[in-house]
């Protein structure tokens, strides 16, 4: 603290800092004692407990083109000026003043235990890089709009300063950093549950409380050529599988799969694990879930290549995403390891 | 199930039957079942021909 209120640091590129545009991203840091640019404007929006002390400026190039020794040379800056807080930006959506803005804030947050903020249009491609190791508020794209931003960043960075609860992404306004937080809530979920519901029904529009995973991108497989000499594979998230279960796969939220002779399976002790769907009609004809007999046919006319006698099983019920990668990738090793080129996938 | 299979960006997705029985119509007696399986495999081995597009569904 310096005369009775908190110390802020500022951090911006050389087009707010008002030293040029691309002509000028290649400088290096300056340190000026004094709020310059966006930093006067938190300089106004906290007066009343943080006074900026300094803003560090450098240029998006010299930060972007040497991101490890540039990082260390404004941690070491921010150092050796002990601010109580750190405001790095907005960046908006500059994709290098985003990993610079980002870097510096994940960094002193890091290597200095400084409470950090920044922010920026949540596209800019620094935002999912760096979401989770600070806190980026959400902006708009064109930076006339840096009043709007810098309130929330201000008022927010206040509060971390002063170990104030935060709120969710959502309602603070900051992008999600992926960290479950427990809150007290006045009503409880049933409540929350029933309006929620109310709201779908009159058409309100409806904000979930959790968010569900986002997937990535996979590519199909290239096509198969020549059926007539495929060896294809028969895969199923269906769960039927041997009495003993020597694999241990559970009922739901399986993690393990297991292959099976397709002949001994069926004439030993067998039965559906997947305890998310009836398996009576697959139980009293297999085929319904692994259609080995007409594949068979297939093989046996000179249609298909080859069929792999053993039949891969999971259960798919309450299966998370992350896991179902893993089997996935997992199984695919096996069937790579043994030559085949296609699977047929049967799913409950 | 298809619209799992859909949003998480599978691609030469076949619509099943049902499931509770993926391959094949368990309410046909059994010849007609053992052609309407033949019918799906079918189908599934001439998509894996194909290009695969992610999110597509087809059916028999």
């Amino acid at each position: 603290m310096s005369n009775g209120k908190y110390k802020a640091v500022c951090y911006i590129n050389q087009f707010f800092g008002q030293i040029g545009g691309e002509e000028a991203a290649d400088i290096g840091f300056q340190v000026r004692r004094e709020p310059v640019g966006p930093a006067l404007l938190f300089q106004k929006l906290l007066e009343e407990k943080c006074q900026v002390i300094a803003t560090i400026i450098c240029g998006d190039n010299y930060f972007a083109e040497n991101v490890e020794s540039a990082r260390e040379q404004g941690v070491k800056l921010v150092e050796e000026l002990e601010p109580d807080l750190f405001i790095a930006g907005p960046a908006f959506n500059a994709g290098r003043y985003g990993i610079s803005c980002g870097n510096m804030a994940a960094a002193v947050k890091k290597e200095l235990g400084i409470p950090t903020i920044t922010g920026m249009y949540p596209e800019n491609p620094a935002a999912e890089l760096f979401r989770k190791d600070t806190y980026i508020v959400k902006t708009e794209i064109l930076s006339s709009k840096l009043r709007k931003a810098a309130l929330v960043m201000a008022d927010l960075g206040l509060r971390l300063l002063e170990n104030k609860h935060i709120g969710s992404a959502a309602a603070e306004g900051y992008i999600k950093r992926d960290v479950i937080l427990n809150e007290e809530q006045e009503k409880n979920a049933a409540v929350r549950a029933i309006e929620m519901v109310l709201d779908k029904l009159k058409g309100k529009p409806v904000v979930s409380e959790l968010l569900p995973p986002v997937f990535d991108i996979v590519q199909p497989a290239p096509k198969v050529e020549n059926l007539k000499t495929a060896r294809l594979a028969l895969v199923s998230d269906g769960g039927l599988i041997p009495e003993t279960n020597p694999d241990r796969l559970k009922p739901n939220g399986s993690t393990a799969w297991g292959h099976y002779r397709w002949d001994t399976l069926l004439s030993e002790k067998h039965f559906v694990i997947h305890s998310g769907y009836d398996g009576t009609w697959v139980l009293e004809n297999p085929d319904r879930l692994f259609p080995v007999k007409v594949l068979r046919q297939y093989v046996e006319k000179g249609e298909l290549g080859y069929l792999d006698p053993e039949v891969y099983v999971a259960c798919g019920n309450c299966a998370s995403v992350e896991a179902s990668k893993v089997k996935g990738r997992e199984i695919a090793a096996a069937l790579k390891d043994k030559g085949i080129d296609a699977v047929i996938l049967t799913s409950t | 199930m298809v619209d799992i299979a859909k949003s998480v960006g599978s691609s030469r997705i076949l619509r099943g039957f049902a499931i509770t029985s993926p391959v094949g119509n368990p309410n046909l007696g059994e010849e007609d079942e053992e052609k309407s399986r033949e019918r799906y495999v079918r189908k599934a081995l001439y998509m894996l021909t194909k290009d695969g597009e992610r999110g597509r569904v087809e059916d028999i």
